[in-house]
């Protein structure tokens, strides 16, 4: 079952002078036509400006396709009186760890989502401990989100999604402005809820070792699919990807440099492992 | 050419919160080197560099620049920091002017040169810095985040600096973004001769430009040397909650397998050149 | 670091002062504050004091932290004490060239003095112990009544909430900008009042844009996360009065009653 369709869908940005005068106009997506799985682990990459982020926020209701269709669990996005629920269902996730964090303390803003949706109390409460049991931040419940770290930020950020209940978490570019360790952190949290709690995950990202793990990459450039597959098919498309202002894992990389060179190396080399177990098997 | 004497730094002296960022660190840096200096968050990497163009005063210990005190009563340090640059995290957040050209020439205005001598260095400098020459009238705002950040480095860059200090000055950009402004860097030195000193916590970064790498761990120097010496201490760095480049973990792993290569490597470039010789591949 | 400013912000720890009703210690923070104007005898300021150590003891929120906001009032409390002091008539006690001390003026001072650090004190009190949700939750719930004229209670106790989460971020920004346009040669310090403020616009321009896009990326975050205004919305820690909050506007009353009576 797909749960989330988009059915030709174009946007546009339009810049106007103080007259309301058009003075440029962007084409950001582009006949985009793209469908996701329920419970799938999808990651679209992408160079800055391929229209990665402007579809993200189609997903939740964020922004409304100029032409053609969003449907999460099919229910249409332009719907406005069903959009409270399609932002139910199809969570957010975005870069700036401190620009998504409205509350003072850390179980408050947890519970901000619930709390719009007009939960009853006790549930709220139930909701928040649940989710901030699973994005292992219970034991800063009562902090200020000002004292954590970028990647505490984010998991208290995919906390207060999950307190909402979505079926699906979009994941705008979440790792971009953090440091190693806390993007290992939030990627080991998103796979995790994918695992065990079968949420499908729309990671959006620029960093193709994030990429490796995933059932699924989609490469976006000028506002459309450029590239679909599973990160083995994708990884060894070197060049294209070099094209599109992308880089592939160093391992996959540097296979792809020795089989250039003529060493008879296999195909779909993602991780050091399996390039050391294929060359040993090369050895004998 | 900069030389760190016993530094130490350390936060909110003598009340609670007392916290100590770094404690007696000594090294010296020679002209026209290309330093990566590591460190996760709250290692003091970040605290550490202000101290090198005298925007944060040490506890303890001094630095000194071609061999003269900064710290001392009369240093201008006004005049240092236009010798010593300094491109700061996301430095696209302190573009302010009208025009791009404007905004670089802000540095070199405040040296105290004159209209057309700041307008020169700024020209050279957004030349320099690779932004194509339309944008140079247009309002920094305008630019995307990739053409920003190059204005902003022009905006440091157009002071002339001798030695340029760089935080992370590649991150959040898409890896076409990343190459291209760590190739400027490269280049600054290969052209300039600016001695280069580079904040990361990419090993994999540092990796391929560095003559030497400096290494802070909970506020002390762990290592400063070069790259292969340092890559050479793996678990060192892994229990700092740094990661040796990817290829220097490969070729452990593939010694470990019984194919021999230089244990040291730490690009692809290296790798690719080993496992060729390893499998006698021409 | 500025991130470490403490000023009035939430000391946590658990006490009976903490757990009380943000409505009980807004209504006891606003009698209190009255009765330092209303009393004018020692007694009162006896009283007065007692009271205010009491609480401060049951808060459990170290001393020193209460009287750190004492601070940013030093001198506002040196100018007005000395003021009194020589600006009131009465019997001198000695004469500093034009300026003449006064037994009364003293007396005034004294009273003055204390009522500014009791003010203050005392509002740093209900900060300390409320969180700041807590607080607009508070002072939403307690002037929920004007919602009657229109006025947008909800959605000013929401923006009192952002700001106060903002500000030591953005406070933080302004060194940073700060230190980054220093390392480009500008200079905040020296000069005139006209350079001065010609300097602040490398610093202002920056702010002004970084706290827009934070606010238009945190709008954009509120609305994915359902919000649409207070309408419809429920809490997780809706505000209820216990048996505690009932006893503690009993002994509120009481000591009102009691700083009117010995009000002379």
């Amino acid at each position: 079952m797909n749960i989330i369709k988009a059915i030709k869908v174009c946007y546009d940005y339009v810049s106007r002078d103080e007259n309301d005068q058009v003075i440029s106009v962007t084409h950001a997506l582009s006949d985009l036509d793209l469908e996701i799985e329920k419970g799938s682990f999808v990651c679209i990459l992408g160079h800055n400006g391929s229209g990665k982020s402007t579809f993200a926020r189609l997903l939740n209701g964020l922004s409304i396709p100029l032409s053609g269709t969003v449907l999460v669990t099919d229910i249409d996005t332009k719907n406005e009186d069903t959009l409270l629920t399609v932002r139910e269902t199809a969570g957010m996730v975005f870069q700036n760890p401190d620009n998504q964090i409205i509350a003072n303390v850390v179980e408050e803003d947890v519970a901000f989502g619930p709390e719009n949706m007009g939960i009853p109390t006790e549930e709220i409460i139930e909701r928040v401990d649940t989710a901030l049991t699973t994005v292992s931040m219970q034991e800063f419940r009562d902090k200020s989100p000002n004292r954590l770290s970028g990647g505490q930020k984010q998991r208290v950020a995919i906390a207060g999604v999950m307190a909402m209940k979505p079926e699906c978490i979009i994941l705008d570019e979440p790792t971009a402005m953090l440091d190693p360790l806390g993007r290992e952190d939030v990627l080991f949290t998103a796979h995790e809820l994918n695992k065990n709690e079968g949420i499908t995950i729309v990671l959006i990202t620029h960093n193709m070792e994030e990429a490796v793990d995933a059932d699924r990459v989609i490469v976006m450039d000028h506002g459309t699919v450029a590239m679909d597959g599973t990160p083995k098919e994708i990884f060894s498309r070197v060049e294209e990807l070099r094209k599109l202002s992308l880089n592939v894992p160093e391992a996959a990389e540097l296979s792809y440099e020795l089989k250039k060179s003529g060493l008879p190396i296999r195909d779909g080399i993602l991780t050091l492992d399996e390039l050391v177990e294929a060359l040993t098997e090369l050895k004998k | 050419m900069i030389e760190a004497r016993n530094l130490t730094h350390i936060y909110n002296e003598g009340t609670a919160m007392e916290s100590c960022a770094f404690t007696d660190i000594s090294f010296t840096i020679n002209k026209g080197e290309f330093i990566g200096l590591i460190g996760h968050t709250g290692s003091g990497k970040s605290t550490l560099i202000q101290h090198l163009n005298g925007l944060m005063r040490p506890t303890a210990g001094t630095v000194y620049f071609e061999g003269e005190d900064i710290f001392a009563d009369k240093y201008d340090l006004r005049a240092l920091r236009g010798k010593v640059g300094m491109v700061f995290q996301y430095p696209e957040y302190q573009l302010f002017d009208e025009t791009v050209l404007l905004d670089v020439m802000f540095g070199p205005l405040n040296m105290g040169l004159s209209k057309d001598e700041a307008r020169e260095r700024a020209l050279s400098a957004l030349r320099l810095s690779g932004l194509s020459e339309d944008k140079f009238e247009s309002s920094p705002f305008e630019l995307s985040g990739g053409q920003k950040r190059r204005a902003a480095i022009a905006g440091v860059l157009s002071m002339e600096p001798e030695v340029l200090i760089l935080d992370e000055p590649a991150a959040g950009l898409d890896p076409g973004g990343r190459n291209e402004i760590l190739e400027l860097v490269a280049n600054l030195r290969k052209e300039r001769n600016i001695t280069i000193i580079l904040v990361s916590h990419s090993m994999d970064d540092v990796a391929k430009y560095a003559d030497r790498i400096m290494v802070l761990n909970k506020g002390r120097l762990a290592f400063f040397d070069e790259p292969r010496a340092v890559f050479s201490h793996v678990e060192e760095l892994e229990e700092m909650g740094l990661a040796a480049p990817q290829m220097t973990y490969l070729a452990q792993k593939l010694n470990k397998a019984g194919i021999s290569v230089d244990p040291a490597i730490s690009t692809v470039e290296e790798a690719k050149a080993e496992i060729l010789k390893a499998f006698n591949v021409k | 670091m500025l991130r470490d400013i403490t000023l009035g912000q939430y000391y946590p720890v658990d006490s009976v002062i903490h757990r009380l009703d943000p409505r009980t210690k807004l209504a006891g923070t606003f009698v209190f504050l009255v009765s330092l104007f209303v009393t004018k005898s020692i007694y009162g300021y006896v009283l007065a004091t007692v009271f205010l150590a009491a609480v401060i003891m049951m808060s459990r929120v170290p001393v020193k932290f209460i009287t750190k906001g004492l601070k940013a009032i030093v001198v506002l409390l040196i100018i007005s004490v000395s003021f009194n002091i020589f600006l009131t008539e009465g019997t001198p006690i000695f004469t500093l060239g034009p300026l003449k001390a006064t037994w009364e003026g003293l007396q005034t001072a004294g009273f003055m003095g204390i009522r500014l650090i009791y003010l203050v004190v005392g509002s740093s009190i209900l900060t300390l112990t409320t969180t700041p949700n807590q607080l607009t939750g508070g002072l939403e719930k307690s002037m929920g009544f004007l919602r009657k004229i229109k006025v947008p209670v909800h959605e000013i106790a929401m923006m009192m909430s952002i700001a106060l989460r903002f500000i030591p971020i953005l406070v933080e920004e302004t060194d940073k900008i700060m230190k980054a346009q220093t390392a480009r040669g500008a200079d905040f310090e020296t000069g005139g009042l006209v350079k001065k403020a010609k300097a602040m616009i490398p610093l202002l321009v920056p702010l002004f844009i970084s706290a827009f896009r934070r606010a238009s990326d945190l709008a954009m975050a509120m609305e994915a996360r359902c919000y649409h205004g207070g309408a419809g919305r429920t809490k997780m820690k809706p505000l209820k009065y216990h048996k505690r909050d009932f006893i503690a506007y009993v002994i509120l009353l009481l000591y009102l009653a009691a700083m009117i009576v010995i009000k002379k």
